[in-house]
């Protein structure tokens, strides 16, 4: 059993080392374009400030970092680079999907498809839970959650509620109370 | 509670009697929990507010405008706060805040962080520089990539770019960077406070086996820093042999390599010692800081600025 657990081990590392290829790239002009105006139209992002974002593509996933950091590329080729800035969108170039990061990231510059959470619902969005809304239909593709006019993550619609597109690693506990910390950082 | 007897041995070498046993209390003393602020997200004024409703004590650290020690007297995780959640703080030791701003990373800058993970320095740097320039922050370990890219996501880094090397290899990068931060690999000495396990690992081969190992790092990080460039050499041990002597070596080898007092205010550092164990080391060494627990109620700690002449 435990040799086995072993060799599983090695091909999820193996599997890992697959994973962080392909390497970024920068996007080319004319899909940069059209992802910009993709996130102008759907949340109302400003294009000049879209501009001032390199877009890297690798996969079907977009990165964006800026531009001084794009040279890594060049230079980077022998340092066995596993990641480039921030990923922004995944499935890019089909329906691209906003990583929550991305939207935190932005956070006041979305001024399109969101919606504004109750307290309550915050609280339920934030513990992956679904929110029932009426609207449902005023919105388009990933929508964006605020309470607070502050970012707070991504949904999609399912059924006349928002399903939570928190990453389960960020989800937060039932009580504040819990004890047990989430916290990954300190050194 | 349990030290071991070749650590206790060479802690008697450089305190008194009655400062050993103050290192012991201290060493058995809960640390003070702390947060820094990331301004990348959000300012210290909202953050304050927001913690105190979450019924938070919240204390400023007086040598750093972005460090709090918080507590509270309910059962509750810091990591559940909706600030934690958006990367509005970061729960960071007071002394792994000092490297950086020791190091004083500026916007546009471009800064190695030679062993990165989990990024709690290249997080504040990134911070400090607005997200400008670039941050090359470098990891060997593969388990440990994942969370310094959470963290960095979480933060809202856009700076960085993570490379796995090890570290002895940007010493073929030669004069690449305005600034290196080493924070070494090390037999975390200091954190026998929080970290009981870490007392039973230690042992004295490990501190030489890291010592050799260190000194390669701080070849490649002197290699790889510009002219007039900075480099901090940080440890979260007390051996001098992972502190001082890595210091003094570097000293002795290179001649275009002089060293800077850092201070912080508010905190009761320590010289560098220049003799340990029959050992002579450079008298520039004195320029070094080290944080005695029993001394800063903060984590044991080893800073030293290095400038590469220009
Ligand atoms: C003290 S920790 C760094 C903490 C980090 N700077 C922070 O503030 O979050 C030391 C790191 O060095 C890494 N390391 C070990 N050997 C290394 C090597 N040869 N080159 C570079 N890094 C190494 C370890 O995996 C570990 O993550």
């Amino acid at each position: 059993m435990a040799t086995k657990n072993k060799h599983r081990r090695f091909f999820r590392l193996q599997d890992e080392d697959r994973r962080i290829d392909p390497d970024p790239e920068e996007l080319g002009k004319i899909e940069t374009k059209k992802l910009q105006i993709y996130l102008n139209e759907t949340y109302g992002i400003a294009l000049d400030y879209l501009e001032s974002l390199i877009l890297l593509k690798r996969g079907k996933d977009i990165w964006i970092t800026n531009k001084a950091a794009k040279s890594m590329i060049g230079i980077g080729k022998n340092l066995n680079i596993n990641s480039l800035g921030l990923r922004a969108l995944r499935n890019a170039f089909e329906v691209p999907k906003m990583t929550t990061n991305f939207a935190v990231f932005l956070n006041d510059k979305i001024t399109k498809n969101y919606y504004e959470m109750t307290k309550e619902q915050l609280d339920e969005f934030t513990r992956g839970s679904e929110i029932k809304i009426n609207a449902a239909n005023e919105f388009k593709n990933y929508l964006i959650l605020k309470y607070n006019k502050e970012v707070y993550g991504v949904g999609i619609i399912n059924n006349g509620a928002i399903k939570s597109q928190v990453p389960k690693g960020r989800v937060l506990k039932n009580q504040l109370s819990k004890e047990i910390d989430l916290e990954v950082e300190e050194d | 509670m349990f030290f071991p007897e070749a650590f206790i041995n060479k802690m008697a070498k450089m305190l008194t009697e009655a400062e050993l046993e103050k290192l012991k209390t201290a060493l058995d003393t809960p640390l003070r929990k702390s947060i820094r602020v990331n301004t990348l997200r959000g300012t210290t004024k909202e953050v304050v507010e927001s913690l105190e409703s979450y019924e938070y004590v919240v204390d400023k650290m007086p040598w750093y405008k972005y460090g709090y020690f918080i507590k509270t007297a309910k059962k509750q995780a810091i990591g559940n706060t909706y600030d934690h959640y958006l990367g509005k703080i970061y729960v960071q030791e007071a002394s792994s805040m000092l490297p950086v701003i020791a190091l004083d990373p500026k916007e546009g800058e471009y800064i190695l962080d030679m062993a990165a993970a989990p990024g709690s320095k290249t997080t504040q740097m990134c911070m400090h520089m607005k997200n400008t320039g670039i941050i090359v922050a470098n990891e060997p370990s593969i388990q440990r990539i994942s969370p310094l890219q959470d963290n960095l996501d979480r933060s809202g880094c856009i700076n960085c770019c993570i490379t796995r090397n090890d570290g002895r290899k940007f010493s073929h990068y030669t004069g690449m960077f305005d600034k290196v931060l080493l924070d070494a690999p090390c037999s975390g000495e200091g954190t026998f406070q929080k970290d009981i396990k870490a007392r039973y690992v230690w042992s004295q081969n490990k501190v030489i086996e890291n010592s050799r190992l260190q000194k390669q790092l701080l070849d490649s990080a002197i290699a790889c820093t510009k002219k007039g460039g900075t480099i901090i050499y940080s440890t979260c041990t007390l051996s001098p042999e992972e502190d001082e002597a890595i210091i003094d070596y570097a000293l002795n080898k290179y001649d275009n390599i002089s060293l800077e007092k850092v201070s912080f205010e508010g905190l009761e550092t320590s010289q560098g010692r220049t003799e340990f164990d029959g050992k002579e080391y450079n008298k520039e060494v004195k320029k070094v800081i080290k944080l005695w627990p029993q001394k800063t109620n903060i984590e044991g700690f080893f800073v030293c600025k290095m400038k590469i002449d220009e």
